[in-house]
């Protein structure tokens, strides 16, 4: 099987006037297709540079960035765009939603983005929410600040998850929510992975990372631990049974 | 991101802010709707001046005294010398080839009288062929005859607005005494409402034979105009010329320059008069376009505000696939909507104002279409030249950037 993200010895070194700082010091690692990966870390220790770089959304100082057998530090700002927008899917730890208008057109952008032609765009919409848990069309013409603060982060998976895309990234989810509901979406999160979904999660908290398969651990910009989440496959298969 | 995307886009993100966008709004409406009233002022005044200039005869050479020259340094204003005599009509008469006719005017205001009523009217000596020449019918009665200016018969022809004021609205004249600077005169016609011009208009004269008004009203043998009526309109350039050789030689005048005359034709009165007209057009017009542009720059404020409060969701926008094309495009497309509603609604207020004032008597004001499509054109510019510049700093926002921003 090919891996969906191969990163070899990525650097990110951040220029302030005259102070360099090295956020990441080089690392390497691949994730296959299926895996729900958890990078964890303490706060300063890189893991949202990490994210940012593997959502695209920056590019590293050196190393090789491949997605998908791409090599993304040599393609330009529209083709990146295009990456954000079919490939990859963000959930955000806060302002998610876009606040003016309704939750399904909120869904709908990534698919006005990519160029969906709009007769299209429900039947996808409606699929994307019943698939993140917001099975109730009542919601769907609401905005941001009628939902739930659980129920808005299950509306940007939805959104994260309507094009299609080959990895969802989510930084910290649930950091803005009470432990109930962070488990509802971790649950979905979960659930998303056991259909197949390549899931990434960033967080700091060794809780919520436990749902994960593997874990990384970050700290001051070099990995120092890569393991698999025994703990969480037992559970999951205790679940399925 | 196809057009209704970027439509429906716009309307939302415009309507969620329905204040800021109304006030930006506001600065475009006043600025078009100004430019649209104010323009039309300027070429209802054009309009009005060349009618009423028209109104006064077609094909018309007007010849006046020059000013009076006495043997000091200071001279009299144009038309005050008494150089023009009837001598000199009855030569022009004689001698024109590309006179159609001709005729004298010797006019001065004098109290008129009826009964317990007076105004002050414009009292013009003429001759028969006035009403052909000036264009001047009549509603009753009859003009002068020639019989009654070699008679020097004390008859007047009246306008309808003396008749209105001295005798009685639509009352019947024709017969009854009036007194002209307190001399009796019997009215024998009433001249048809040219209305209109505010510039000599012949509502407000009363006509008299000019033997009469010269032994009578004036004291004096001289006249205050000659009026000649070209053969046609391409004969008016030559008919000016033979008018004012004629005259020179008359006069024993060598140097044209110096004549004390002057001779003018009708479109050299339009001209010189809508040159006035046409620069107080673009004088309006300028006014009205600066504040346009103080509305211009109102939008660009705006999108600049808007820009640094939607900066988080620029971010997210790029980070869920927005090209810097999206973006700048959708930036783009809410000013250009601003103005373009803005305008559509200022040529709405525009063109009432215009009508208003024009309805009311205020002012004439004209709204042509070429003064709208250049109000609207100019706002649309406006809107993609304001907008611009903010699209293009929301377009290149980092994601990255624009999703830290604080």
């Amino acid at each position: 099987m090919k891996p969906i993200i191969a990163c070899a010895n990525i650097v990110k070194t951040f220029v302030n006037g005259d102070v360099k700082t090295t956020v990441l010091k080089g690392l390497s690692f691949t994730v296959f297709p299926g895996e729900f990966l958890a990078i964890t870390g303490p706060s300063g220790s890189g893991k949202s540079t990490l994210m940012h770089i593997l959502g695209v959304l920056d590019s590293p100082t050196s190393g090789q960035y491949q997605l998908e057998q791409n090599d993304v530090s040599k393609m330009t700002d529209n083709q990146l765009a295009e990456i954000r927008s079919k490939r990859i899917g963000f959930v955000f730890q806060a302002f998610n939603l876009l606040p003016r208008i309704s939750v399904l057109r909120n869904v709908e952008l990534p698919l006005m983005y990519a160029g969906v032609p709009r007769a299209k765009r429900p039947s996808i919409t409606h699929r994307a929410l019943q698939k993140a848990g917001i099975d109730d069309p009542t919601h769907y013409h609401k905005r941001s600040n009628q939902l739930s603060g659980g129920q808005i982060q299950r509306v940007a998976i939805a959104r994260a998850l309507v094009n299609d895309p080959a990895i969802l990234l989510a930084d910290e989810p649930t950091g803005n929510l009470d432990q109930k509901t962070g488990q509802v979406v971790l649950e979905t999160f979960q659930k998303l992975n056991d259909s197949g979904r390549t899931i990434i999660l960033i967080t700091h908290d060794q809780y919520v990372a436990e749902h994960a398969t593997r874990i990384i651990k970050l700290r001051d910009g070099c990995i120092i631990e890569d393991s698999a989440n025994k703990r969480s496959a037992e559970e999951r298969i205790k679940t399925r049974l | 991101m196809i057009l209704a995307d970027l439509f429906s886009e716009t309307y939302s993100n415009l309507f969620g802010n329905k204040v800021r966008s109304g006030l930006t709004m506001l600065g475009i409406v006043i600025g078009i709707s100004s430019v649209i009233a104010l323009v039309g002022v300027g070429q209802g005044a054009t309009q009005q001046v060349t009618s009423s200039i028209t109104s006064l005869g077609s094909n018309l050479i007007m010849i006046s005294p020059g000013a009076s020259r006495n043997a000091g340094p200071v001279s009299g204003g144009a038309g005050s010398a008494t150089t023009l005599t009837m001598d000199d009509a009855e030569a022009l008469k004689e001698q024109m080839t590309y006179a159609k006719a001709i005729s004298t005017e010797l006019s001065r205001r004098y109290q008129v009288t009826y009964k317990g009523s007076n105004t002050n009217a414009q009292v013009i000596g003429t001759e028969t062929t006035y009403p052909t020449i000036r264009n001047v019918s009549l509603a009753s009665g009859s003009f002068i005859t020639d019989q009654q200016i070699q008679t020097y018969a004390k008859v007047a022809v009246i306008g309808p607005s003396i008749r209105d004021e001295l005798i009685g609205e639509n009352a019947d004249p024709i017969g009854l005494t009036i007194k002209i600077n307190k001399i009796q005169f019997k009215v024998i016609g009433v001249t048809a409402t040219k209305g209109g011009s505010e510039i000599n208009t012949s509502d407000n004269s009363i006509y008299v034979p000019i033997s009469t008004a010269q032994r009578f009203l004036a004291g004096k043998s001289s006249i205050s105009s000659i009026d000649i009526q070209a053969i046609d309109e391409k004969s008016v350039d030559a008919a000016q010329q033979e008018a004012t050789n004629i005259l020179l030689e008359r006069h024993d005048i060598s140097d044209a320059a110096s004549a004390d005359f002057r001779v003018q034709n009708q479109a050299d009165i339009v001209s010189s008069l809508t040159s006035t007209t046409s620069t107080l057009t673009l004088l309006l017009g300028a006014i009205a376009g600066i504040s346009l542009i103080v509305g211009g720059i109102g939008i660009m404020n705006m999108m600049l505000t808007t820009v640094t409060e939607r900066t988080k969701e620029i971010g997210l926008r790029k980070a869920i696939g927005a090209k810097s094309r999206d973006i700048s495009l959708q930036f783009l497309t809410e000013a250009t909507m601003i103005t373009f509603i803005g305008g559509l609604f200022g040529v709405l207020l525009g063109w009432a104002i215009a009508t208003i004032m024009t309805k009311t008597g205020l002012m004439t004001a004209m709204v042509t279409w070429p003064s709208v499509l250049l109000a609207f054109g100019v706002a649309a510019s406006v809107g993609i030249v304001f907008g611009f510049y903010p699209a293009q700093r929301a377009a290149k926002l980092r994601p990255i950037d624009a999703l830290k921003y604080e």
